[in-house]
């Protein structure tokens, strides 16, 4: 029997998917036309796949936070924090100095060899109707041979990643040659990143690191303080559960129109996650639909991440997600768009950001439901909601 | 009307579009349950067509048919759970049990055991690199032809020869077949 064949075999009683199976799926297309002329656009995840750059960002973002658990889940600012002083936001280097800090302090989660990491992943307060599902959670073997020895290119086993971190040197040179190495570029790139990105990048995935070495994570994050470029955004933005976050990215000519962050909790410095921001309107043409300058692109964090000893097992206090990992969310009304500046829009259909100050020009107009949106051109459809901008020293 | 004169047509008419979901999206959805399970393939599957709407302006008029755009897409999407599909087809390998399977057949029924072949099938395709598993699949599974499978991919059409070579012969290899003799049978017949 010829081998394709058997390939054929396996798995052949898979159903043919019935009128009710499909049916969701198809609703789900036909309320994405019917916005079609609203300019709101679905960032499923097919931007993470489908444009090369994107992955590394992605994986980043999806992956997150060495801290997770319960303290990513305490409310950042109890009314407490009023008293707090704002983060100086001037200054990118001595922030990340102090996220280093913060995480030199964390503890150590020792881990062994067999055990399996559980993540549970959020999606959140992006442009554009929420990717389905928002949280996912996922198990993977603590030192998956698969992903050791380069098998899987420069997708490293956890064990392998942790190795890494606690072997690195402490200047930022060779901390950065490392990391190149470890996370070398794509050979297919359509052009050769400057080497400042390919160091950001590249600490932006080891932040992403769960287990992780303490100090091997304050080291990369010191590294990053010395790195050229370096700048904060100069207001507090949203992290994927809605709360404000200092941004941080390196300026970088190089980055076909978008801008990799990294977020931190503005009290503790605590490396919180990522999000993908765009950085001028542009088409990608078939790599997916037109950005607007402001789009958040990508936004996400791990909100909880455990080593535990079985596949399927969750630690202590962790329920399944709401929707499931694989369960997929319905589409939510379009309440939870949001723009650069981190303001909640309620129902809105269009993210004005000026393109010159970033910043001038919202806040105002109020909304009006667009009765005539499908006939509207899009230049026409654009009423959106005032925005709560939230601002460094601001909390909410 | 061809898939090509609705595509052209939902320029004007975006509605008409979703005759596209009627005409493929249950293959698309077979297909990406086979690889990764039934409740993964519902987001797929919603997730293809809502990629292929935002895109469809570049969508190739010159072809009639958008099944191997449309498979490329889920491609696409299938390749970010492959973690998910290589744990399956390892566990399948090990234990004869196909997680995957269990995912449409009644679970409170007896297990799916698999066939004797398809514990070393599953190891080989999980061994297979990620692009040489999407052509050898979207060949046996999808049942595109070479030209399909290069539309899907956006690779040339040898490359696609080379990669199915490749994974055929390592599955063929993988089952204990002499890669020599079995070549030789298959092109007879």
């Amino acid at each position: 029997m010829d081998e394709i064949t058997t390939v054929r075999e396996l798995r052949d009683d898979a159903p043919v998917p019935d009128h009710a199976r499909l049916s969701p799926g198809r609703q789900r297309l036909t309320d994405a036309m019917d916005h079609r002329s609203a300019r709101l656009r679905v960032w499923g995840d097919w931007r993470i796949t489908s444009v090369g750059a994107a992955a590394a960002v992605a994986a980043a973002v999806l992956v997150g936070t060495q801290l997770a658990g319960d303290a990513a889940d305490t409310p950042a600012h109890p009314a407490a924090s009023n008293v707090q002083q704002a983060p100086d936001l001037s200054d990118a280097s001595a922030l990340l100095l102090r996220a280093a800090r913060t995480a030199a302090a964390q503890p150590d989660p020792k881990p062994r060899d067999g055990q399996w990491v559980y993540q549970q992943t959020v999606r959140g307060h992006e442009t554009g109707p929420p990717p389905a599902p928002k949280r996912q959670e996922s198990w993977t073997l603590y030192n998956d041979p698969q992903f050791e020895d380069w098998k899987e290119g420069d997708d490293h086993s956890h064990g392998e990643r942790y190795e890494f971190l606690a072997a690195l040197p402490e200047d930022a040179e060779g901390i950065f040659e490392r990391a190149r190495e470890f996370y070398p570029q794509d050979p297919k790139a359509p052009a050769k990143e400057p080497e400042a990105l390919h160091n950001f990048g590249a600490a932006t995935v080891l932040l992403g690191t769960y287990p992780a070495p303490p100090e091997g994570m304050a080291k990369v994050l010191r590294a990053l303080a010395e790195l050229d470029g370096m700048k904060a955004v100069d207001h507090l933005v949203k992290d994927a559960k809605g709360r404000p976050a200092v941004a941080l990215f390196l300026e970088s000519a190089f980055m076909y129109g978008m801008r990799d962050e990294l977020l931190f909790d503005p009290e503790t410095l605590r490396y919180v996650g990522g999000r993908t921001v765009a950085t001028e309107d542009s088409d990608p043409g078939s790599e997916g639909p037109p950005m607007k300058k402001g789009d958040i692109l990508i936004n996400g964090l791990v909100s909880e991440a455990a080593l535990v000893d079985k596949e399927g097992q969750r630690p202590p206090g962790v329920e399944k997600p709401e929707g499931g990992a694989s369960g997929g969310l319905p589409l939510e009304s379009f309440e939870n768009m949001e723009s650069e500046d981190g303001g909640s829009r309620g129902k809105r259909y269009v993210i004005p950001v000026d393109p010159e100050e970033g910043g001038t020009g919202r806040d105002t107009g109020t909304f009006k439901e667009p009765e005539s949106l499908k006939e509207a051109s899009p230049k026409e459809a654009e009423p959106y909601t005032s925005a709560e901008a939230v601002q460094p020293g601001e909390r909410r | 009307m061809s898939d090509a004169a609705i595509i052209d047509e939902s320029r004007e008419r975006p509605e008409i579009f979703a005759q596209l979901y009627d005409r493929h999206a249950a293959d698309i959805h077979r297909y990406a349950a086979r690889r990764l399970g039934d409740t993964v393939a519902d987001d797929i599957t919603a997730e293809t067509y809502l990629v292929a709407f935002r895109t469809r302006a570049r969508f190739d008029t010159d072809r009639s048919s958008a099944r191997p755009w449309l498979y490329g897409i889920a491609a696409n999407l299938i390749g970010r759970h492959r973690r998910s599909e290589l744990r399956a087809l390892r566990a399948l390998a090990r234990t004869g049990v196909d997680p995957v399977a269990e995912s449409w057949s009644d679970q409170v029924d007896t297990r799916v055991t698999a066939q004797a072949a398809h514990g070393p099938l599953a190891a080989a395709l999980a061994a297979l690199p990620a692009r040489d598993r999407h052509v050898l699949l979207l060949v046996a599974w999808a049942e595109l032809s070479y030209q399909e499978v290069a539309e899907a991919l956006s690779i040339p059409v040898g490359t696609v020869r080379s990669r199915l070579n490749r994974a055929r012969r390592k599955v063929r290899a993988a089952l204990g077949v002499n890669p020599m003799v079995a070549h030789d049978v298959a092109e007879v017949s």
